[in-house]
């Protein structure tokens, strides 16, 4: 008679000793294999009469299907144990230093001039760059400043011979866009760009920078238009919160002409060390379009008008980011640069 | 400009307008207003009467004094070397707040002492308002110093000064009477300027001739006054002059002085004596040595306007008179000139010679054509009530008297269609009285006069702009323009730029932008020889005299002003212009890199800035814009510029189109010196801007699976990678799906003149699986190709 308890208490012993894969494989072949012993017991079988088989192989099925799940439930233990080593052993100090993505970013005076070109473009204006090696024609005679006036002063060019000059000014753009496009009417553009002036280099003046007009021109352009337009710009650039206030000033392309104050966005407008106490900050001149400007490029001044306005993109940069000196902004010194980095 | 608020109130009652609030309308009106000063800014100050003065007893250069300032006396212990009895002086009283110090009372060796006696220097005036005397001691006070009065109201020292800003349209306010003209406008309030019209029609007959023989002097008058009296010149122009930081000198001179100050018309007083030939004229064509009032000898070249007395110089016109001419202490009769010069001819010589003199700054200002006549009438006004003027000439004149005003009809409908307002007929024309327009209603318009002096208002937009800046802007409701729509945005060039900056941020670029104006040595070696660089006439300096002619030198010169400021890791790019003559652009992109840059320090990673990372940058940029490998060349530098390494760059080609340079800068250079071996590229951005790329075509994923085909090769070392690709690609025709280099190498086992490449070349079918027999062939037929044309030999 086979003894059942005795069988499968030998194999259980030998079960719960198994700490290797190893091993559990061997044990398996041994009690599970073609020649294992539970195949040894299979073999008994033959041997008995057949009223016996049944029960005898019910048995020895119900011991084949208890070790194999045994050795299952051995085996993914060890795995388990296995894998948490494996993860103990891959552990990282997760403090250490990441490995650095390179990153590149925008010249501070390209995002502003992005940023307002974005202004610009979503109320359906279209960006015009111009030469920045001018003829006089559009930087002076065709903006109203003919060769023996004041303005001009005002404005001290480099000259490259008689008639040409390094762009004192985006207003040159301007006239251009009006010569050719004085048969496609309305106008509403933006010019972006580059200007020079024979000014010696200081905290707050530089031979080069950079500008943005805009110009509109179509019928019944009012200065209304040039006053809600303004606080937009004035808005979006400088806050949800702010206001303009309009100065009346001078430039020859213009008449009237006024110079467009932000409230400080440092103080509100109780006034402090960045508005020199009023509360004010200056950030672009305007005006309408002069008659003899729409004249010059063919423009019929009694039917059509426009606003024009122009601002320093280095000045804009100067107020929004807090740089006193604007030689930082050509020097460009990679720990200036670095600064300015993020999604505004 | 300056403006002193004890003058305008000669003009006009002020009595409910503080400085700030004036301050604030006149800025509001367009006349900025930048600064408000102080005459003094001392307190607790009155006139005393030294009444004794005796040495100090413990001291050899104190004195002890007793002053009456009215409602008591004092007892003063005083340093100063001039005080005596009998003295109307300036007493700082007890708790009185100089510039310098709080006045208290107290004993100074023994002896008690209730205030102090002041110099002007002690209670704020500038040393350069004083004479010698006067800052060596304490201010000694006329006789008629009221005791116990205002020191400071008796000197004029009580005066604010605004400093306002003004627009070129307006130069008529760089003189009093137009300013307080136009600051009655502001205030709406009455003017009362002093009345000296027709003054100078009186005289006989002159002997006096004046003319021009240049064209720079329109006007020129001329008038002789036989006798003057020179003595002090009464208060109020002392404190008038003062004001203005003029010295009183005597009556004759501080009246010239004061009616350019009246009327912005400068004049000029000769000693009568020094011109007996009773001719004054204007030339512009001498060249001679001449010694100016100023004492120092300056040349006159043609071209200058000159005045001149027969052979005799005697003024640069405008500028300065001569030192042989001037007002002495025994002066008894003057010549008067008014006169009017071109603006530019005086711009030109003064600048020259610099000199810039008060004169010769109103004369560079555009001035009303009246004005000469004006000023006239006011020195002969003044002289005539001060210096006791007599034998009186008519004026001598040369040039026709301008009619001086200008009429205009408006009405408020233009205005307010320009401007978005509201405004009546009744509120504009209220301006221009203001404006003393002289508005006159005809029907539903009305009729203006301008005076001469707004030469800045000829159209009606010139009057719109005086309507909102006398009503204010914030008249006007913002509104957004309403017009046809047109499509607004980038250009498509600009749309690619923008694509460009963002491709190589993301590539851990930094954008930089560097001046455009460049010196000699920049463009002596440009990234690729195109033309002349355009220079400037008017330089400010050598360092900045041409437009740059390739951007690539700007951006070494950055990269080395990082390395002298110790930051070794840089990956910078610019987009600029260049210029060359005869007004050629391009738009170019420039990219430097140093030699690595550290990724991780403890992991020691970093980017190696190799040859083939700036290639791989250049062909990563072409590609985002749609321009693949089949269309873009690499290849040998044959332009050999002071940039490159001529064995490590390329020149990069957009099919047939030059596009640029990339690779490794030239060991020659100082940077390459300093920092290794740097990547560094220039492109013609113009070039790709203009080339079509190809649209994007959808292409299914192979169904069938591919096969692959390594070759090793030896090639001889003359033979280029790139080409012998392109020859795979053109052999096996469109089953090539893709074929690269996997490796690279000579040395040990590789014959001398050789380099051994290996080459993978995977075979793709979109219709079939492929036959491993039929890729066996077609194998065959690129290596018999490589073999012919690339002399290659397989490796086994």
């Amino acid at each position: 008679m086979q003894d059942w308890q005795a069988f499968k208490q030998q194999w259980e012993t030998a079960c719960d000793s198994i700490a290797e894969r190893s091993d559990l494989e061997k044990l398996k072949v041994e009690l599970l294999g073609k020649k294992g012993a539970i195949a040894g017991l299979m073999g008994q079988m033959r041997d008995l009469e057949p009223q016996e088989r049944a029960a005898f192989g019910k048995e020895v099925n119900g011991l084949k299907d208890y070790f194999t799940n045994k050795i299952e439930t051995i085996s993914q233990a060890l795995e388990n144990k296995q894998l948490q080593a494996s993860l103990a052993e891959g552990s990282l100090d997760i403090s250490m230093p990441y490995t650095r993505i390179p990153r590149g970013r925008l010249h501070p005076v390209s995002i502003v001039r992005r940023q307002l070109e974005e202004v610009f473009i979503s109320m359906g204006y279209q960006v015009v760059e111009g030469p920045e090696v001018e003829l006089d024609l559009y930087n002076f005679e065709r903006a109203g400043i003919p060769a023996d006036h004041p303005a001009r002063d005002m404005q001290d060019t480099f000259f490259v011979d008689v008639q040409r000059l390094l762009r004192t000014h985006t207003t040159a753009i301007q006239t251009r866009v009006l010569e050719a496009q004085s048969n496609n009417l309305p106008i509403k553009v933006v010019c972006p760009g580059k200007d020079y002036r024979r000014d010696d280099d200081d905290a707050t003046h530089s031979h080069q920078f950079s500008q943005m007009e805009g110009l509109v021109v179509g019928e019944g352009i009012t200065m209304g238009d040039l006053k809600g337009t303004l606080e937009l710009l004035a808005k979006r650039m400088f806050g949800e919160s702010r206001t303009i206030r309009l100065r009346p000033s001078y430039f020859q392309f213009t008449e009237p002409s006024a110079e467009a104050d932000v409230s400080c966005f440092a103080c509100g407008g109780k006034g402090c060390s960045l508005c020199k106490g009023s509360g004010w900050i200056e950030i672009l001149g305007s005006g309408m379009v002069h008659p003899n400007v729409l004249e010059m490029a063919g423009i019929d001044s009694s039917k059509y008008s426009g606003f024009a306005f122009g601002a320093g993109l280095e000045r804009i940069a100067m107020l929004k980011y807090g740089i006193e000196d604007i030689r930082n902004l050509f020097a460009n010194d990679l720990r200036f640069l670095a600064h300015f980095n993020r999604f505004e | 400009m300056q403006l002193s608020i004890n003058w305008l109130k000669s003009y006009m009652d002020l009595s409910d307008i503080t400085p700030a609030i004036l301050r604030d309308k006149l800025t509001s009106a367009g006349l900025e207003v930048e600064r408000i000063e102080q005459g003094s800014p001392a307190t607790g100050l009155t006139i005393g009467l030294v009444l004794t003065c005796n040495p100090h007893p413990d001291s050899d250069h104190l004195k002890c004094t007793t002053v009456d300032v009215g409602s008591t006396v004092l007892s003063i212990v005083c340093g100063a070397p001039n005080v005596a009895a009998g003295q109307k002086v300036i007493v700082a009283m007890d708790g009185a707040v100089l510039p310098q110090i709080v006045i208290k009372k107290s004993v100074i060796r023994g002896q008690q002492s209730e205030g102090m006696i002041c110099s002007l220097s002690e209670i704020g005036v500038d040393a350069s308002m004083q004479s010698e005397a006067q800052l060596a001691g304490i201010e000694v006070l006329s006789k008629d110093a009221p005791i116990g009065g205002d020191p400071l109201a008796f000197l004029g020292l009580d005066d604010t000064i605004l400093e306002i800003s003004l627009t070129p349209n307006r130069s008529d306010c760089y003189a009093m009477w137009p300013l307080a003209k136009e600051i009655g406008a502001i205030l709406d309030r009455p003017v009362t300027l002093p009345d000296c019209e027709g003054a100078a029609d009186i005289g006989g007959p002159t002997s006096l001739k004046v003319a021009s023989e240049a064209k720079g002097c329109p006007t020129f008058l001329g008038k002789v006054i036989g006798s003057v009296t020179l003595k002090p010149s009464p208060d109020w122009i002392v404190k008038a002059l003062h004001s203005y930081g003029v010295k009183s000198i005597n009556n004759v001179v501080d009246i010239s002085n004061l009616v350019m100050l009246e009327t912005g018309q400068p004049t000029h007083f000769y000693d009568k004596d020094k011109i007996p030939l009773r001719q004054i004229t204007v030339k512009d064509n001498i060249a001679a040595d001449y010694t100016a009032l100023d004492g120092n000898t300056y040349s006159c070249t043609p071209g200058d306007l000159m005045i001149t007395t027969g052979d005799k110089l005697i003024g640069f016109a405008g500028i300065m008179g001569g030192d042989d001419s001037k007002i002495l202490d025994t002066t008894t009769g003057i010549i008067i000139e008014v006169a009017s010069f071109d603006r530019v001819h005086i711009r030109r010589t003064s600048r020259r010679l610099g000199l810039q003199t008060e004169a010769a700054v109103h004369y560079q200002r555009v001035m009303e054509p009246l004005t000469p006549y004006k000023a006239m009438d006011r020195c002969v006004a003044l002289l005539l009530q001060y210096a006791d003027a007599k034998e009186i000439e008519a004026t001598a004149i040369y040039g026709i008297k301008p009619s001086g005003e200008l009429k205009l009809l408006t009405d408020e409908k233009f205005h307010n269609k320009l401007l978005g307002t509201n405004f009546s007929l009744e509120e504009i024309t209220d301006v221009f009285r203001r404006l003393d327009f002289k508005p006159v209603v005809k029907g539903s318009q009305v009729e203006l006069t301008i005076p001469s002096y707004r030469s800045d208002i000829s159209i009606q937009p010139d009057l719109s702009e005086e309507i909102i800046r006398l009503l204010g802007f914030e008249n006007i409701t913002s509104t957004l323009p309403v017009l046809v729509s047109k499509e607004g945005g980038l250009s498509l060039d600009q749309k690619k730029r923008e694509k460009i900056k963002d491709v190589l941020t993301g590539y851990g670029l930094q954008e930089v932008i560097n001046y455009s104006l460049v010196n000699r040595s920049f463009i002596n070696h440009p990234t690729w020889e195109l033309g002349e660089a355009v220079e400037l006439a008017n330089p400010l300096s050598e360092e900045r005299r041409y437009y740059r002619t390739s951007v690539l030198p700007s951006l070494i010169s950055t990269a080395l002003y990082q390395l002298d400021h110790y930051q070794d890791e840089f990956a910078l790019f610019e987009i600029g212009d260049v210029y060359y003559e005869p007004m050629e652009k391009q738009e170019r992109l420039s990219i430097i890199l140093s030699s690595n840059v550290d990724l991780s320090l403890w992991q020691k990673a970093a980017l190696q800035n190799d040859f083939y990372r700036i290639k791989g940058m250049v062909a990563g940029v072409l590609s985002e814009l749609g321009f693949g490998q089949n269309r873009v060349f690499f290849k040998e530098n044959i332009e050999q510029s002071e940039y490159f390494h001529p064995g490590q760059s390329a020149a990069i080609y957009l099919d047939k189109t030059f596009l640029g340079v990339c690779g490794m800068l030239h060991p020659k250079l100082e940077i390459v010196k300093q920092a290794g071996a740097l990547g560094a590229a220039e492109l013609d951005l113009s070039a790709i801007f203009s080339a079509k790329a190809s649209a994007i075509r959808y292409q299914p994923i192979p169904r069938y699976p591919g096969i692959q085909r390594d070759l090793a090769l030896l090639i001889p070392q003359s033979q280029s990678a790139g080409a012998l690709i392109n020859a795979i690609y053109k052999t096996g025709g469109k089953l090539v799906e893709k074929a690269e280099v996997f490796d690279l190498y000579t040395g040990k086992g590789v014959p001398d003149g050789q380099k051994s490449l290996a080459i993978r070349i995977s075979y793709q079918s979109y219709e079939k699986t492929l036959v491993e027999a039929e890729i066996d062939v077609l194998t065959n037929t690129i290596i018999e190709r490589l073999q012919r044309d690339f002399q290659a030999q397989i490796r086994s």
